[in-house]
């Protein structure tokens, strides 16, 4: 039982290390060609929020023909 | 969405300015009565009244000229931006800048999309994460922990908050990163008590996951009570009672892996 | 006594540029924000061991502190005085009160029987209790100073001197 917690503990800071690693040479080669695709072996992303960037928000308000 | 009495010109190009400018003000955490206070100030400098309604996920803004015959009204979603003192003040000095000045619209516009760009922008994720992992070690340190206890402290810090950082760049929900980063960093500094290492383990792991309390949220949202915008004080609190409830869970499941006891 | 106050002090400082940093306050604003932080921090450490002030009261006069720094600070430099005591509050933040509350919730919920049920309310309750009404007192006390000083609180961005 003792053991446990120290097999789960060393199960999870291996999986850190995993993840830290992966992310910092995906960056790494990310930053070197810019214009590749990053990326993403597991998507776990549930909800992308909307972020204004002001020149889309001028282009999509300016509609004097919609009628709500 | 807008709807208006007269035909396009000043007023309305300036209330959808304004409503864009207090959505971002309120996105980057700025409180009720500095958007309020930014916003009928930019508005008298057109010669012109704002009233805004403030609520959780958008704003409602009027512009009605001096005579009180031409209104207009905007409603916009407010950008779940993250927090930014930073973007509030230079937004603030923009406001001044156009009562003080007598900017142009178009000169205002610009200034604030330039400060969008920049100052939304700048930031290094290296040096959060550094100073976020100091400030937790002498959160230890302020609660009687020991130098041992302080080291498992920034090790769990910095593990927990380089995880944050990587899933809300993939926009990952907040909650469910404030869950796992809580359970990353308690687990991490059960070590202090897995291998015996110091004195004080239960403060290692009590103080690990205090960089994830919603701690401005909690004060934004007081701060909105005490001038009585109660829609929004109750708004941001309950958004800050459930990332603490998602850190709870994040350390109990931490906290039952570990088979440590703390309540 | 005295290094214990420096010690807390500092340590206050150095906590609040950390959270700090987590809210990206403007550069300038970091050294305001560590010595409004450690000034305030320490005196709520000598209220509450010297002078055996319940956790409120003594989070109350230091936020009103903080809050008096605050205002005179911003305009020296050109801040929103939330801007300087927001990052220097957050040490004094209960985050363990929050935790342990939402914690003994939990635990109410996993324990049926009266005895245990009761003591994890009470955990929940009282924590919850008194982390609300820590941080009531801390904003009054902060806000406090803007309210009295509302010129200088809130016209501190402005530039001094007008074109």
């Amino acid at each position: 039982m003792t053991m446990t917690p120290i097999i789960i503990w060393t199960a999870i800071v291996a999986l850190l290390l995993v993840i830290i690693t992966a992310d910092i040479i995906v960056r790494h080669r990310h930053s070197r060609h810019e214009h590749s695709r990053r990326i993403r072996p597991i998507d776990l992303a549930t909800e992308r929020e909307e972020f204004f960037i002001t020149g889309d928000r001028l282009a999509a308000q300016e509609d004097d023909d919609d009628d709500f | 969405m807008t709807s208006e009495t007269t035909s396009a010109g000043t007023p309305r190009r300036l209330c959808l300015f304004l409503a864009h400018y207090s959505a971002v003000l309120l996105g980057c955490g700025a409180t009720c009565i500095r958007l309020t206070k930014n916003v009928e100030r930019i508005a008298a400098s057109f010669g012109y009244r704002a009233e805004i309604t403030i609520m959780p996920r958008h704003v409602h803004l009027s512009v009605t000229d001096s005579q009180g015959t031409d209104v207009v009204t905007a409603i916009e979603s407010v950008p779940q931006t993250g927090i930014s003192f930073a973007l509030n003040t230079e937004l603030s000095r923009l406001s001044w800048a156009t009562a003080d000045s007598g900017l142009s619209l178009e000169e205002c516009s610009r200034q604030f999309d330039d400060i969008v760009r920049t100052t939304g922008s700048r930031h290094s994720r290296t040096t959060e994460l550094l100073l976020a992992s100091a400030a937790n070690a002498a959160f230890c340190r302020l609660f009687g922990g020991d130098a041992i206890a302080m080291a498992v402290v920034l090790a769990a810090t910095m593990a927990g908050y380089y995880i944050k950082q990587l899933m809300l760049g993939r926009h990952i929900d907040l909650r469910l990163t404030v869950i796992v980063c809580a359970f990353v960093s308690s687990v991490i500094s059960a070590a202090d008590s897995l291998f015996s290492l110091g004195t004080t383990p239960a403060i290692a792991l009590g103080t690990s996951v205090l960089y994830l309390v919603p701690g401005i949220p909690f004060l934004n949202s007081f701060s909105d009570l005490l001038y009585r915008h109660y829609i929004c004080a109750f708004s941001r609190f309950v958004d800050a009672v459930v990332l603490t409830c998602c850190l709870s869970a994040g350390l109990c499941a931490g906290m039952a892996a570990m088979n440590s006891g703390m309540f | 006594m005295i290094s214990d106050i420096l010690q807390d002090a500092l340590f206050a400082a150095i906590a609040a540029i950390g959270f700090a940093a987590i809210s990206r306050p403007p550069r300038r604003a970091f050294v305001y924000c560590a010595v409004i932080a450690a000034v305030g921090h320490s005196a709520r450490m000598v209220l509450m061991s010297a002078a055996g002030m319940h956790i409120v009261g003594a989070s109350f006069i230091a936020s009103f502190t903080i809050g008096m720094l605050a205002v005179f600070a911003s305009p020296m430099a050109r801040i929103p005085a939330e801007t300087c005591f927001f990052p220097s509050l957050l040490p004094m933040i209960p985050g363990i009160y929050a935790y342990k509350s939402f914690g003994g919730l939990a635990m109410c919920l996993l324990h049926t029987e009266e005895q245990r049920f009761s003591h994890y309310f009470v955990l929940f309750a009282s924590n919850g209790l008194t982390c609300l009404a820590v941080i009531l007192a801390l904003v009054l006390g902060a806000t406090l100073p803007v309210f009295i000083f509302k010129k200088v609180s809130f016209q501190a961005t402005r530039k001094a001197e007008k074109p």
